[in-house]
């Protein structure tokens, strides 16, 4: 492998492992999104049920 | 990097003198194998630089997750398999700049690496000296390539005083095919015609295909093999030969015809029976003297071309007629060769070149008493031994 072929390669590498990283930051941003998003239902569910109750 | 390459250039500028810019070339050649490493290693600092991001990420969420009424460990839990792949990734990532990085050049490529640093030397005029740092420099950065046949290369190109035109690594292996038939040329004076005959084809077979012209020298050796050899082989076995191999236009085919049909022999005088000349006290001596210091000079040189190649300081490793075993013992305590290697170099001539001076004298007188001109094949050779550092190993100079 020449240095160039070689710095081609290096670059080929780096970019399969940029987009898979940018992939996992996009699940693991959906996780914990849907994660808080679940636990503020439950909030909303909470307090509707109080509310329900209340009457 | 681009700043390293710009003060280099700076300092060219404003240095003038060798030793200055002996150190910038350096300096410049090293960049190119700089800039791979720089590169890999950004790659490797950007790949760990956001995966270290988003676990710092994932884990302040994680602290957070309580605050906003859920479970952290619920969240980890979620986030875990994530964290997982992101690691598999970044673990792989780094494995495989690093490999590619340090990976080991194909043979094909040490050729092109080794072609390539030629002919930028070349162009850039610096010839002989360009050659040798690249070659140090290969060694000091443990770049694989034949180090023994490159060095050998130089060498000859040197002794030649042929040090770039004609010559790049792409025709090497021709060019010494070329030198081993010279070589083998230069060591046939005492060989029979037909083996002469062979080498000499040999010689211009290799130097067609390397694409040299050096009937010069074939001439110039045949001369060699005649002057040696008209009172040892029938002239009808040398004539041939210069038939063949002679040179008409330079005018040497024409003196050693004349030569050999003048003093040529028809036939060997057996003067090797019993009491003959060669059976004689006299005879014996010399020939047993020139054997001993054949042997000396023979393990000399294998003990001398075992010391690391700094402490050989000279250019090439003949020790012709011109030349003596005295000449190496300046260099060799510079650069403190072993003492015991110095002492058989200082001594050399003492004991093992004199005594057979000596004894070739007493028993050239003797011949001379006797009127015999003719030599036989075994007539002990005193020239001194030749190593071709084109092969590991030391030769003699004729067999």
């Amino acid at each position: 492998m020449t240095d160039e072929e070689k710095k081609q390669k290096i670059e080929e590498i780096y970019e399969e492992a940029r987009l898979k990283l940018l992939e996992l930051e996009a699940r693991q941003k959906d996780v914990i999104a849907g994660y808080f998003k679940q636990i503020e239902e439950k909030k909303i569910e909470a307090l509707k049920q109080e509310i329900t109750n209340s009457f | 990097m681009e700043n390293e390459k710009d003060l280099l250039n700076k300092d060219l500028e404003a240095t003038e003198d060798a030793v200055g810019l002996e150190k910038l070339k350096e300096d410049a050649e090293l960049l190119g194998h700089e800039d791979i490493v720089a590169r890999a290693q950004e790659k490797i600092d950007a790949i760990n630089t956001k995966t270290q991001e988003m676990t710092a990420e994932a884990d302040t969420q994680i602290e957070r997750a309580a605050e906003r009424g859920g479970d952290s460990s619920e969240l980890a839990m979620e986030v875990a398999p994530i964290q997982e792949e992101l690691r598999v990734v970044q673990e792989e990532t780094v494995e495989k700049i690093s490999a590619v990085e340090n990976s080991e050049p194909t043979r094909t490529e040490t050729v092109l690496n080794a072609m390539q640093h030629f002919e930028e030397a070349e162009i850039n005029g610096s010839n002989i000296d360009a050659y040798h740092a690249w070659l140090e420099r290969a060694v000091k950065e443990g770049i694989p390539f034949d180090e023994t046949r490159t060095r050998a290369y130089l060498d000859k190109a040197v002794e030649s005083g042929i040090v770039s035109s004609n010559y790049s690594l792409e025709n090497m292996d021709n060019w010494l095919a070329a030198q081993e038939a010279e070589s083998r040329l230069g060591k046939s004076i005492n060989v029979s015609p037909e083996e002469f005959q062979k080498i000499a084809q040999e010689y211009i077979a290799a130097n067609i295909k390397a694409g040299f012209t050096m009937s010069y020298l074939l001439s110039n050796t045949l001369g060699g093999y005649i002057n040696e050899n008209y009172n040892k082989i029938p002239r009808a076995k040398l004539l041939p030969l210069i038939e063949q191999f002679g040179d008409e236009e330079g005018g040497s085919k024409q003196r050693y015809r004349e030569q050999v049909e003048k003093y040529g022999i028809d036939e060997i005088e057996n003067t090797t029976e019993k009491g003959g000349l060669y059976d004689s006290e006299e005879y014996k001596t010399f020939f047993d003297l020139n054997k001993k210091r054949r042997e000396e000079e023979e393990t000399l040189f294998e003990e001398y071309l075992k010391i690391p190649f700094r402490m050989r300081t000279r250019g090439s490793f003949y020790l012709h007629e011109s030349s003596d075993a005295n000449n190496y013992i300046p260099d060799l305590k510079a650069t403190n060769a072993p003492e015991g290697l110095i002492k058989r170099f200082e001594e050399f001539n003492k004991n093992f070149v004199e005594p057979v001076n000596q004894a070739k004298e007493v028993f050239e007188g003797k011949r001379k008493q006797s009127g015999i001109t003719t030599e036989p094949n075994n007539y002990p050779d005193t020239r001194k031994i030749t190593y071709d550092p084109a092969e590991p190993d030391v030769k003699m100079a004729t067999v």
